[in-house]
Order: structure tokens, then sequence, then C-alpha cells
């Protein structure tokens, strides 16, 4: 199922975030890991992705840092403490959101 | 989808670039350097390892190359939202804050400088504040290129070591210095604290209001150390954002980064404190004698007890005047005939006359010392009335008291002295 852009817009930051609470990841893994959890129903493009994970690291909700991995230098990026915090508060928010689209549709 | 509308666009470019010119293209929009390097990097990544599915995937590696350019999307695209992220490399306000604040140095270093310094202080101040200039701007460019928020620490630092370095510069001139910045910073906190007692004698008795080479030594090296705190500071962030760091390295450097930068902060804080008691019991003491002498006749003696002459000399302290001056009449010699004492002073005159200026509690004392040349083409002994003086064999300049006798005397043989000529300065 394909999901409208403006849909999708409003929930980049949580699903960056939330891809980053378990573990560090880089950009190409990050977009990986959105696919692969929404089981392909969801991607970030690069467009996309690059500038929300500099916008949070500015943010400070995560931050960056370069390691070794199969033989090349990957930026990795970790969830901080105020991007937990940041992120707990997206999926509260969202779950009263989706609870009341839920009442809107089935008024009745 | 997201990425529905990049790909698109992309797909019409796809045949026409390769890796790098793509990879060039989305950096391009980025305008701060900084980022341009460090995003090249972890596009040029991203590029391989979706290239690396591709290929995986059974493709050729032509192909690959332009199935990962086409799905990744418009490089403007992807440039432009993360320039827009991290902004241009120049922020026009702080550009103004910075040229505001540069303005505001030159005011006080050229104009109310020139008004109110003397020409000796001018000389050294300018130079030390075109110096400051330079570092207000050299750390203004470094910040500009970084971090906004460092800006206003970066903004701050060099206007506090503007005022300090002017400090620490006239520390020997304390008294005008004072004159000074009496209209800005220390005419303040002398109204404040300096009506307390208490701190002008607190520093009375560390001595923190006398001229001393070990204080000047410790300011100097206490500014230095700001210095090196605001360079330390600066290299690691430069450090921290540049390099390619581990987390926890990267945790340390800002920790360290953190630390220094506080670290400087309270010794510029603490010198700034120190310089104000400094000031307040200077201005403290000079307010006391002038109080006390304004007006009347005084007599004064030289501080230094190593100068040859230290007696009392006549001094005036007048009503409008903050200076101890010194009125010391033309003396001249008297002497017997036997042996000529040339004037080879700078005016022609026999004897000659060297103020040696020293402050004390911030009041300027002038000392007198006489010099009377003696020139003889025989070799002599010096006599004062307190014994044996020196031995010359050549003309000589020797320091001599007003109102005592000297004797010179040529040793024509080698035990009595035959020949001699005593005098007297008036």
């Amino acid at each position: 199922m394909r999901y409208s852009k403006e849909l999708v817009k409003g929930s980049t930051h949580l699903l960056v975030l939330a891809v980053l609470e378990k573990e560090d990841l880089y950009g190409y893994r990050i977009c990986r890991e959105i696919a692969l959890r929404s089981q392909n129903e969801l991607s970030m493009g690069e467009g996309t992705l690059y500038p929300i994970v500099h916008a949070l690291e500015k943010e400070g909700y995560v931050e960056s840092y370069w390691r070794e991995c199969d033989g090349r230098n990957r930026k990795y990026y970790h969830i901080t403490r105020k991007g937990l915090r940041r992120l707990k508060s997206l999926k509260e928010e969202r779950i009263a959101f989706n609870k009341s689209i839920d009442k809107v549709l089935n008024f009745g | 989808m997201l990425l529905t509308r990049a790909s698109i666009k992309c797909s019409i470019l796809v045949e026409t670039m390769n890796k790098q010119e793509y990879i060039r293209n989305i950096i391009k929009y980025i305008q701060n350097d900084r980022m341009r390097e460090e995003s090249l990097r972890e596009l040029s990544d991203h590029f391989e390892d979706r290239k690396q599915y591709y290929l995986n995937a059974g493709f050729e590696e032509e192909v690959a190359e332009e199935k990962t350019i086409a799905c990744m999307g418009d490089a403007e695209l992807i440039g432009t939202r993360i320039g827009k992220v991290h902004g241009k490399r120049l922020y026009v306000p702080l550009l103004l804050i910075e040229i505001v604040l540069g303005l505001t140095v030159c005011f006080f270093a050229l104009i109310l400088g020139a008004l109110l310094w003397s020409e000796v202080l001018y000389e050294q101040t300018v130079l030390s504040e075109c110096a400051l200039l330079v570092f207000l701007f050299l750390f203004a460019y470094i910040g500009l290129r970084y971090r906004y928020k460092s800006i206003l620490i970066i903004a701050c630092i060099p206007l506090s070591l503007f005022l300090t370095f002017r400090v620490v510069l006239g520390w020997g001139h304390s008294y005008e210095n004072a004159l000074l910045v009496s209209g800005t910073v220390w005419e303040t906190v002398y109204l404040v604290l300096g009506k307390f007692k208490m701190i002008y004698e607190i520093a009375s008795r560390w001595r923190f209001v006398e001229t001393s080479w070990w204080l000047q030594v410790l300011s100097v090296l206490f500014y230095a150390w700001i210095g090196f705190c605001v360079i330390a500071g600066m290299t690691f962030m430069v450090r921290e954002d540049r390099e390619k760091c581990s987390l926890r390295q990267k945790k340390m450097l800002k920790l360290i980064k953190r630390s220094v930068l506080a670290l400087g902060a309270c010794v510029l804080v603490s010198g700034l404190a120190f310089c104000a008691v400094y000031y307040t019991a200077a201005a403290a003491a000079r307010e006391s004698v002038l109080e006390t002498y304004s007006g009347s006749v005084i007599y004064a003696k030289g501080i230094n007890q190593n100068q040859p002459f230290n007696e009392m000399e006549e001094a005036f302290i007048s009503d409008d005047t903050k200076s101890l001056t010194y009125y010391v009449e033309d003396i001249s010699i008297e002497s017997k005939d036997t042996i000529q004492l040339y004037g080879a002073g700078k005016d022609g005159e026999p004897v000659r006359r060297i103020e040696k200026k020293q402050f004390d509690n911030n009041i300027a004392y002038y000392t007198v010392i006489y010099e009377v040349n003696v020139k003889t083409t025989k070799d002599y002994m010096f006599f004062s009335n307190k014994g044996l003086k020196e031995s010359f064999s050549q003309d000589k300049w020797l320091k001599v008291r007003k109102g005592e006798k000297y004797l010179i005397a040529f040793e024509e043989y080698e035990e009595y002295p035959l020949n001699f000529v005593e005098f007297t300065i008036q």
C-alpha cells in the first residue's frame, strides 16, 4: 500500500528516531531498516533522510560518529537521551492522534 | 512515497552522470564548508551501499550505478535540503554584531584613546588594540564558519581581552590607565565598590596596589592563559567536528572542550575581579592622598631606597591636578679652579638632571638625580663625604648629591693623592 506524501511527512522524525532507538545506524541502514520494518510499505529517500538526520543532530536528538564497518568508514547516528525523550513524546502524540482519527472515522 | 517526485526527476539525468558528478552536484548546494566535506564522504558511502545492493541483485556495474542515481533522487533537491539545514557559511546578523564590536574597539582605541592618553601610552596601546582587532576578527571568522552558538562566546572574549590587555599594558602606569577607563568600566566599579574601605585595606595588605615586576609577570601569564584557553577551546571545537572520532572520543573531546572553556571563563572572571579590586584600591588610595594634601606643599620621599639621592624634595599637589609634581630648582657648581668641570650635558651644562618617574599607590613620584661630568686626561679617584666612591681613568658622568662636598683626586703618586679638587653641588 502506498501512502500519500503528506501523510508520511509528519512522521519522518518519529520513524528515524524509532529505528535508532535500539542500535546505532548509518544513513543507508536507516533507509533499509525503515523499509524492512514496514515490510517495504514505507521508504525514505536520501533527499528526505539526510536533511532529517542532520536536523536531528543539530537539535541534539542524535549525535554522529565515524566507525569502520565492512572495511569502510561510515557515519553512524546515535540517539541521545534528549532524542529518547523526544521519541517517547512523539510516540505518545502519534497514538493519541491515531485514536482521535479513529474516533472521527468510526463516529456513530 | 517520499521518493516518488525525486526519482522521476532524476531518472532523466541518469544517462549523463557518474557517481563523482552526482555527488558533486549534491554538495555544491551545501554552503557550509565543514558539512560539505562531511556530506561528501557520507553520501559517497551511501552511494556505494546502494550500488552494492544492485550489484548483489545481479546488475552490471554501469547499470547498478545508474539505478543508484535514479533511486537516490534529484541531486539539487538533496543538496538544497541538506544545505538548508546547515545554513550559509556567513550569518549576516552575526557579521553585523562583529562589525559593531569592531567599531566599538576602534572607537575606544583610536578616538577616545587619542583624547585621553598620554603620547607614550597612546603608542603602546594603539598597537595592542590593533592586535586585538586581529584577534577579534580571527575568532569571529572561525566562529562564523562553525557553530552558531559559539559566536556569543567568541564575541565576548575579544572584548574582554580588549579591556584586560589594556590593563596589563597600563599596569606600570596605572594612574593614567585608571583615568583612561574612568568613563567606562572602572569608574562604575569604583563607584560601587570604592566606598568600602575594607577592599582597599585588604588590597593594601596583599600589596595589590604596588607596582612590582612579579605582579606584571603574573598578570601577563594570567592573560596568556586566557588566550591559551580560548585557542585550545576553539581547537577542540574544530577537532570534534572535523575528525573522524568514535563516539567515546567525541564525548571526551566535548567534555574537554567544555572544561577548557569553563576554566578560561573562570580565569577571565577572576582576572577581571582582580583588576576591579586593584583599581578600586588604587582609586581609593589616590583619593585618600589627594584629600589629605590637596592644595598644600608637602615633602615627599623617593620610594626606591637604592637610589643615590632620596632626600626630601619639595613637592606640590594642586587642587585640580591629580599628580604629584616636583619643582626642583636649577643647580650650579662651585669648585676651586684646579680642575675643570666641562659642560658635556645635553645643552652644554656641566651638570645634568635626570628625572625618574615611579609610581606608588598610583601616585607619580619624580625622583631627581644629579650627575656631574668630570673630564681629565689623568686617572682619578672620586670621593664623597662617605669615602671612596670609584676610580676612573676616563671622563665620566658621576652621580652627585645636592649640597654635598665631593673630592676628585689624581694619583700622581701611587699612594698619596697630591692634586685634588673639591666641589659642591648647590
